[in-house]
């Protein structure tokens, strides 16, 4: 444990120079999204076609040694898509038998392309899955090997014609992180290595087993108990209801984090804090992660929409009101 | 390198800014309590005139609140993490002292990682919060105290504090209601002429004049002097004459004693005595509506009275004696000490200062000394001993309403011993019971003596 410890740090930087070998620029989605990985949550990521997250994601399974697959979500997509359905296996000596035949969910990394595109009938099933890790066909559960990731991908343009998800059902995602479209220089380098080639070249760095081991390391790691309260007054700060809670949050928030949150960022926290080099976590952590735990998680009133200010801008604000002490 | 060689160097810092502070914070204060002092002592002289004991107070002040200081500034191991984490520790140091007794591998690794953080970090970057506006303003403070000590005194009230002083004395006397009243207005005479002093020299020319017009009116007052020279003329009163020049109430009482003795002895001498007495009243020009006239004229009147029994005339004579004496006495410690008020007033290197007299040095005087304040025997009882320096071999303290308090002791003037003031009363009035009981003395002296007597308890 001591020696996996020691070599963590070591292990994510090569899982994140071996997936910016794929992937050009969005290193905090990269670091973000590995953090995801090892803490266990899924991803949610955001942004325009063509920024790099279906690559992304398999450049992943690729450095994680884990089988992947990918979902595209349509409306017409039913959830035996998902899951898997019982078919009726003929056999050759004129046998018949239903089997269960799974569906693309059974993978270590699920790429679940454009999930705003399904009926809420085909995401749920997947959320399903993403919370229990575990399906049920015809009244049989079948259990998802671990590990198990979601990275889901939304569109933010076309909004037409697709069913958001419900705040419920995106509190399931540890993070939502937003794909910004890349910079001149970034596609310049973009488009000189896919011109090479198209095929992700990242190569494997960790099994299986190693990130269930890293994850059961990052649990070890301390919090010091005014961390644990400054990261519990933040999620509560974000309640506008609530009589502690800053004037920001008032103003500009209409409904604020679940418990999930508080969760999600202290074991983000430790597993941020191990990446970092550090046997502890930090305010730092806290705050750094702060935004891809809550920005999918509040929703910003009128006032807000009025004044502009995004999610993360709120987010901004409520760290700037709370005392660490 | 375990934990405590790691922040050993840290918290060596960290106590030199608490002394640091502690030092700004308690000379801040002592040296505002030294400037506030200091201005009363310049301003207000009288109010504080030993300034160096209360400075001496200030500094061991000075010296008590940087102790307090150095407890409260003084860092503690949470401050000490919480300080050293803001150099880019990332609460490293602050886990570590949370995790200090825990053996887990993590707590371990963390405390190592800890250690060898900081032994990167230079004890110089940690800043010491010392105020630099609490720095200016510290020296600011104590150069403004140090300062406060070559500026001479202002004695800014001081004019009105010598008419609130003789008006103190004043109201605090018990003199005659004519001599209150004059000296009143002598007093705010004086108010008004120091109003309109332009300098200093103008003032003590004021203050001077004061003086003067107190002592004269005062001596108006005092014709104990001028009737016991008159009485001493003839040698049946000479005892008395110098009992009553002296102001010796018990000198009165034995020279009325003897001439009790010779009366009886030869009847025909009562009328002598009383025509001596009213020779030597006549002599000594005295008003007859002083005290001391009227009690001599009505001792000569009772001796004429062959109504009247001898020893019932000389005891109603002892006790008016004495109460005028008294009242003279009274006067005249009440001149004195306000004609002492007035030379301290004056300003220093004004015309004709002289050191301020004390009481004591013009009452306890010889006795060829001068007419007022002379006291050589036992002082009388009730006198306002003011200063308290003029009650012979006693402590002086004197009540407000100036008669010796019963715990005092006075010096007995026929064997020099110091006996308590509470004992020569207790005397007194045993003997004035007994008389009283027996039926010896009238019932006019009884009245007269009950009276005096309560004077002295008040």
């Amino acid at each position: 444990m001591e020696n996996q410890m020691e070599n963590f740090a070591n292990q994510c930087e090569r899982i994140i120079q071996e997936i910016q070998k794929d992937l050009v620029g969005q290193d905090e989605v990269v670091r973000d999204t590995v953090t995801a990985m090892i803490a266990g949550g899924n991803v949610l990521l955001e942004g325009v076609p063509g920024v790099g997250k279906t690559r992304l994601v398999r450049s992943l399974g690729q450095a994680f040694s884990l089988p992947f697959s990918r979902i595209q979500f349509t409306p017409d997509l039913m959830p035996a898509d998902v899951t898997g359905t019982n078919v009726l296996e003929t056999y050759p000596d004129g046998r018949s038998a239903i089997i269960f035949k799974k569906g693309p969910i059974f993978a270590g990394i699920v790429l679940a392309d454009e999930i705003n595109r399904a009926t809420p009938k085909t995401q749920s099933a997947l959320l399903e899955a993403m919370q229990e890790h575990k399906v049920t066909v015809s009244g049989v559960s079948y259990t998802l090997d671990e590990p198990f990731f979601v990275l889901a991908t939304q569109n933010p343009i076309e909004q037409d014609g697709t069913y958001p998800l419900p705040e419920a059902q995106t509190d399931r995602f540890m993070f939502k992180l937003n794909v910004e479209f890349p910079t001149a220089d970034q596609l310049y380098n973009i488009v000189s290595i896919t011109q090479k080639t198209m095929e992700e070249t990242a190569e494997a760095v960790v099994t299986a087993e190693d990130l269930l081991a890293m994850r059961a390391c990052a649990k070890e790691i301390p919090i010091m108990e005014p961390i644990m309260r400054y990261t519990m007054r933040l999620v509560c700060a974000t309640h506008p209801e609530l009589p502690d809670s800053p004037d920001c949050a008032k103003k500009y928030i209409r409904f604020g984090a679940s418990p999930r949150a508080a969760q999600a960022l202290i074991t983000a926290g430790k597993v941020r804090a191990l990446m970092n080099g550090r046997y502890n976590v930090a305010f730092e952590d806290i705050e750094s992660l702060a935004f891809p735990v809550l920005r999918h998680r509040i929703k910003p009133s009128y006032a807000a929409v009025t004044d502009k200010l995004t999610p993360d801008d709120c987010i901004r604000k409520l760290i700037q009101s709370i005392s660490q002490k | 390198m375990n934990i405590k060689t790691a922040l050993k160097p840290f918290k060596r810092r960290l106590n030199a800014e608490a002394f640091l502070r502690a030092t700004l914070s308690a000379g801040m204060i002592a040296a505002g309590v030294a400037i506030i002092l200091g201005g009363v002592h310049i301003l207000l002289p009288w109010l504080i005139p030993e300034l160096w004991i209360f400075l001496i107070f200030a500094g061991v002040f000075a010296v008590s609140l940087g102790l307090f200081f150095l407890l409260a500034y003084r860092p503690s191991k949470r401050s000490l993490a919480r300080r050293l984490d803001k150099l880019g520790l990332s609460e490293r140091v602050e886990t570590m002292l949370e995790l200090e007794q825990s053996d887990a591998p993590v707590a371990k690794l963390q405390r190592e990682d800890t250690v060898n953080r900081l032994q990167q970090v230079s004890p110089k970057s940690l800043r010491l919060r010392v105020s630099r506006i609490q720095s200016i303003l510290c020296a600011v403070l104590l150069i403004c105290a140090a300062a406060l000590l070559f500026v001479p005194e202002i004695n800014l009230f001081s004019r009105h504090d010598v008419i609130n002083r003789l008006h103190q004395l004043l109201n605090d006397s018990e003199v005659e209601e004519d001599l209150h009243n004059d000296l009143s207005q002598i007093i705010d005479d004086l108010e008004d002429q120091l109003e309109d002093a332009e300098n200093d020299r103008d003032y003590a020319e004021d203050l001077k004049d004061a003086q003067a017009s107190i002592q004269e009116r005062v001596d108006q007052e005092i014709t104990k002097d001028e009737i016991g020279a008159a009485l001493q003329e003839f040698e049946d009163l000479q005892e008395l004459g110098e009992a009553i020049e002296e102001g010796n109430p018990s000198g009165v009482s034995s020279a009325l004693n003897g001439l009790q003795e010779l009366m009886e002895e030869d009847p025909a001498k009562q009328a002598a005595i009383a025509d001596q007495i009213r020779d030597a009243l006549k002599q000594s020009g005295t008003s007859p509506d002083d005290l001391l006239h009227q009690a001599l004229q009505n001792m000569e009147n009772g001796l004429r009275d062959p109504a009247k029994s001898l020893k019932g005339v000389l005891d109603l004579a002892e006790v008016e004696i004495n109460t005028a004496l008294r009242v003279q006495h009274a006067a005249d410690m009440l001149g004195q000490q306000m004609e002492d008020a007035l030379e301290d007033a004056k300003p220093s290197g004004s015309e004709g200062e002289s050191q301020p007299s004390s009481s004591q040095e013009d009452s306890t005087g010889d006795a060829s000394g001068d007419s007022t304040g002379d006291h050589t025997g036992e002082k009388l009882p009730g006198d306002n001993t003011g200063e308290g320096e003029d009650n012979m071999g006693g402590d002086g303290s004197g009540n407000e309403n100036g008669v010796t308090d019963m715990k005092d002791v006075i010096s007995d003037p026929f064997s020099g011993e110091l006996v308590p003031y509470g004992d020569v009363y207790a005397a007194y009035m045993a003997d004035f019971l007994q008389k009283a009981e027996n039926g010896t003395l009238s019932p006019e002296v009884v009245a007269a003596m009950n009276a005096y007597l309560d004077s002295l308890r008040k």
